[in-house]
């Protein structure tokens, strides 16, 4: 993410003369901070629902957006069922997350722009710092949708891909502008009461992006989404359809950040995709969010005959993470990939994996998982394989790495195998390793600093990882990697 | 009738071999039929560890009254160096008592939080085991040639059996529990407790045969407690029976002490097995090596191996692995494989790997060419795929009776059904391991 390219230190740069080891303090000591831990105002916002979830505030959510009442219905349905469900009895732990503590609707601003400056200045000043308006102007992206809160504030597509008929808007405005297309396969993939999360999210829902792409068509350059939460103990709860018609391609990337508040908020998306046949779809996920943000998603995608369904997913910030990108392999031949990175330290819990479910024969299926737990930092990898009954000629393979930088640091493995056909051939790898004295000393032999061979040695480790996503954001995780590590070794 | 659905802490004082036991069994004995009495079955929707076996298929109201039918075979010359008695008389032995006292039912209700929180399946065969053996390897003393439990069932009903083993420092010994029963029996339930105690420096190779006949069910908790430099060699190996439901566990309690889980097992149609090893690195500087093969084949043939290695926050300098290999040979088996690993402590080696597949077509069409006949290739080759595991443990007796067993369960087999694949990456790999 270039476009969040060095957002503080340039703001940190003017620091006037001083000493010279004043400024390297200034320097050090913001490199080890959160970058995007700032807060505008909410006292312009055009209406921010009462604390805590209730039928009145679902209710409420339906009526402001002037929804049409089948969706009210689901929305009202989900609600049921996540009253029902329990909360998980595994993972990570969630009993911080109060409920009734939490805005489930934002609005920021009364309408959409296509122009930033049409932004309240404080919004777009945000949008500025994170360097997104920049980026679009370099063309490194084929349409941006900002979300702030609750809502997507910004959304723009490049005219060429409108024309060739790539529908790209927020979700509210796709429900009614394209309700039919709409109606078929919402909550579809992911019905409401998938898990206790999956229904708080199809109740309460607002903003994120819906995306179809005609057959054919292949889009080179990225669809880029930015989603920052502002208020605190918000609860934003974007919600992604894509639809990739037979033999197009699409690569959407998500990033989030948040500001850094003492008490918490609830990022719970959910991610529907559906890939047709011979369509390539690959999604990529920089999660950035400050250490006070609960990030409990659910996504899944469906990959047709021959289709392809890859799942990139940087996992760096936030307090708990439990993520666990999924394909549904229904069609013979289809693929599916996921590439994993997470990194937790003190404070932090990133429980993330993959789940692969072959439902059908020949269907192929790859999981790379690299985790780094720094300080009393926690990683874990949870995935699946599953092959079903009929499911012929299956194979998959799933390789975790962890690489622990201390003492306290922890790590856990939780791979499950399910196999129920005859000739599937899977496989599961893992290692987990600290970083190595050896390595260290090499480098530091050759004039290397600590931190700095520390951070190479690191980037190594994610290098297979890094080296799929866009130039720009193959840096931006890095760079942010390499930030997080500033001043790991004692 | 008494079953385990029913039993009381009154039941249980009533029993005569219990009215009959030293103060301290007794009270023992009653203090877990009140823990017993305040806790539920494990739910296998919410309890993580029976997701793999559903425990309202296990019959828990069968008559309780059932002896479990235990014996024990000394090698020759060894029976003035080692003690090898009924459980319940050598905790009433004024000799043995106080060993007894000390170890039994150490490992299932204390220790470093790894008893405490016991299901009820445990808790059943610490208020009310109906039959043990005892067998203590003093200090110094190695015994040549094998320690025989034989668990023997000629009747239905719910048996109780319950091992204790203990090493004193220094002594080595080999101690194979055989599990069998009568032709054609039904309507069984085992919910056995093994404990075994390693002292410093000793060494143990503990073997348990599952070789039911009939409809037997088997829950099983194999636990061992390994001291400072010993060294504990399990091998489970699981043919028969309906529901077998295994944990071996280890606690590895001392500096430099190590153990290998091994396990083989061969599922036909309509058995379940569901293994459990289990490794606690809680020292420093332990070595664990857990290695499980299996094949299954057959309508609703179903293996679930279920590793857990935790390396808790002291146990600097751990090295440990976990290998599991198993074969789908038919259509309809099914194979899970869960290789859990968690780690509290950075300076480890660990590694894991899985791998469910066929066997090697280039395998078989090597044999073929040569001559060999299709069937007798495919027998070879599986052979060769659990030799492996048995080359980890030098017991040539335990290693033939496992190879007949397995060359039994490939003559039964529909050879035809068999399936290869040429992917195929673990068909014998003994280098290969992850």
């Amino acid at each position: 993410m270039s476009q969040i390219d060095n957002p503080v230190p340039s703001a940190a740069a003017p620091v006037a003369a001083g000493s010279a080891r004043e400024q390297q303090q200034s320097v050090a000591d913001d490199l080890s901070s959160y970058k995007f831990g700032w807060s505008d105002g909410d006292d312009k916002y055009a209406f921010t629902s009462q604390r805590g979830l209730s039928r009145e505030v679902v209710e409420e959510i339906s009526r402001l957006k002037d929804e049409p009442k089948w969706m009210l219905d689901l929305r009202l349905r989900a609600y049921e069922a996540f009253l029902r469900r329990p909360m998980p009895n595994w993972g990570g732990d969630m009993s911080g997350i109060d409920f009734d503590n939490i805005y489930y609707f934002v609005r920021a601003t009364e309408g959409q722009v296509e122009d930033w400056d049409a932004l309240p200045p404080e919004i777009l000043e945000t949008y500025n710092k994170l360097g997104i308006p920049a980026a679009e102007q370099k063309r490194l992206i084929a349409g941006v949708a900002a979300q702030y809160e609750s809502e997507v504030v910004y959304h723009k597509i490049r005219d060429d891909l409108a024309e060739q008929g790539v529908v790209f808007l927020d979700t509210d405005t796709a429900l009614r502008e394209h309700e039919e297309l709409f109606r078929k396969h919402f909550a579809t993939i992911i019905p409401p009461n998938d898990n206790k999360f999956a229904a708080l999210n199809t109740a309460v829902w607002s903003g994120g992006s819906f995306i179809w792409v005609p057959e054919g068509v292949k889009v080179d350059i990225p669809l880029q989404a930015y989603f920052r939460i502002n208020k605190e103990n918000m609860g934003q709860f974007e919600r992604t359809l894509i639809i990739a018609e037979p033999g197009s391609y699409i690569h959407y990337v998500e990033g989030c950040t948040a500001p850094i508040y003492s008490s918490d908020s609830l990022h719970s998306a959910v991610v529907e995709i559906l890939v047709k046949e011979g369509a390539r779809v690959r999604y990529s996920t920089i999660q950035n969010w400050s250490t006070n943000v609960y990030n409990l998603v659910t996504k899944r995608a469906v990959a047709e005959r021959n289709a392809t369904m890859e799942w990139i997913d940087g996992n760096i910030g936030s307090r708990l993470t439990m993520k666990y990108p999924a394909v549904w392999l229904t069609g013979e031949g289809a693929k599916g990939e996921v590439l994993s990175v997470a990194y937790a330290k003190d404070g932090q819990h990133q429980d993330a994996g993959a789940k692969m479910v072959h439902v059908a024969p020949n269907t192929t299926s790859h999981i790379l998982s690299k985790s780094i737990s720094k300080g009393a930092g926690r990683t874990s990898y949870r995935g699946l394989v599953q092959v079903d009954k009929g499911a012929h000629n299956v194979r998959s393979s799933v390789k975790c790495d962890a690489l622990m930088l201390d003492e306290e640091s922890r790590t856990d493995t939780y791979p499950y195998m399910e196999i129920e056909s005859d000739d599937a051939t899977i496989e599961h790898e893992a290692t987990v390793s600290k970083l190595s004295d050896d390595q260290l000393f090499y480098m530091q032999a050759r004039g290397i600093a600590e931190d700095d061979a520390t951070a190479m040695i690191v980037r190594g480790f994610i290098e297979p990882i890094a080296r799929e996503l866009p130039m720009e954001y193959a840096v931006e995780l890095n760079r942010l990697i390499e930030l997080e590590m500033e001043g790991s070794v004692g | 009738m008494t079953s385990l659905n029913t039993l009381t802490a009154d039941d249980l004082a009533g029993r005569a071999d219990i009215a009959a036991a030293p103060a301290w069994l007794r009270d023992r004995r009653l203090d877990a039929a009140k823990r017993f009495s305040d806790q539920a079955w494990p739910n296998s929707r919410t309890d993580e560890f029976w997701r793999g076996t559903r425990f309202d298929r296990l019959p828990v109201d069968l008559d309780l009254a059932a002896p479990a039918g235990l014996t024990v075979l000394l090698p020759d010359g060894a029976s003035d160096r080692v003690v090898a008695i009924d459980l319940a008389e050598a905790a009433a032995s004024e000799r043995w008592g106080a060993l007894v006292r000390t170890h039994l039912g150490s490992l299932t209700t204390t220790g470093d939080g790894s008893g405490a929180d016991e299901d009820r399946t445990v808790t059943a065969s610490d208020a009310a085991w109906t039959d043990g053996v005892f067998v203590h390897v003093p200090a110094e003393v190695e015994v040549g040639g094998q320690i025989t439990v034989r668990c023997h069932l000629a009747a239905a009903g719910t048996h109780l059996p319950r091992v204790l083993v203990v090493l004193g420092h220094h002594a080595s010994a080999t101690v194979v529990i055989e599990h069998t029963s009568a032709e054609g029996i039904t309507s069984t339930l085992v919910d056995e407790v093994v404990e075994a105690v390693l002292e410093d420096s000793a060494i143990l190779d503990l073997v348990s045969l599952q070789e039911w006949r009939g409809d037997v069910d088997h829950l099983s908790l194999q636990k061992a407690a390994v001291h400072r430099g010993a060294t504990l060699r399990h091998l489970s190996v699981t043919i028969g029976g309906r529901i077998v439901r295994l944990r071996p566990e280890v606690d590895l309690l001392g500096q430099g002490a190590s153990c290998f889980p091994l396990g083989v097992y061969f599922a036909d149609a309509g058995q379940h097995f569901d293994l459990q090893p289990t490794v606690r690195h809680i020292a420093a500087r332990a070595v664990s090596d857990v290695l499980y093969k299996g094949a299954v084949q057959g309508k609703a043939a179903h293996a679930i191996f279920r590793g857990n290695v935790f390396v808790g926050h002291d146990a600097v300098g751990t090295n440990t692995n976990q290998t599991n290999r198993t074969l789908v040979l038919t259509e309809g088996a099914k194979a899970d494989s869960t290789p859990f690993l968690e780690i509290f402590c950075s300076d480890v080696v660990a590694g894991h790997g899985s791998a469910t597949g066929q066997l090697d077509a280039n395998h078989l069409y090597y044999l073929q060419a040569r001559g060999i006949p299709r069937a007798e290739a495919l027998k070879l080759i599986v052979m060769g795929f659990f030799r492996d595991v048995l080359d980890h443990i030098d017991l040539p007796d335990v290693e033939a009776r496992t190879l007949a067993h397995l060359e039994r369960e490939i003559e039964v087999a529909d050879l035809d059904a068999i399936r290869t694949t040429m992917a195929a990456p673990l068909a014998i790999d003994p280098d290969g391991r992850g």
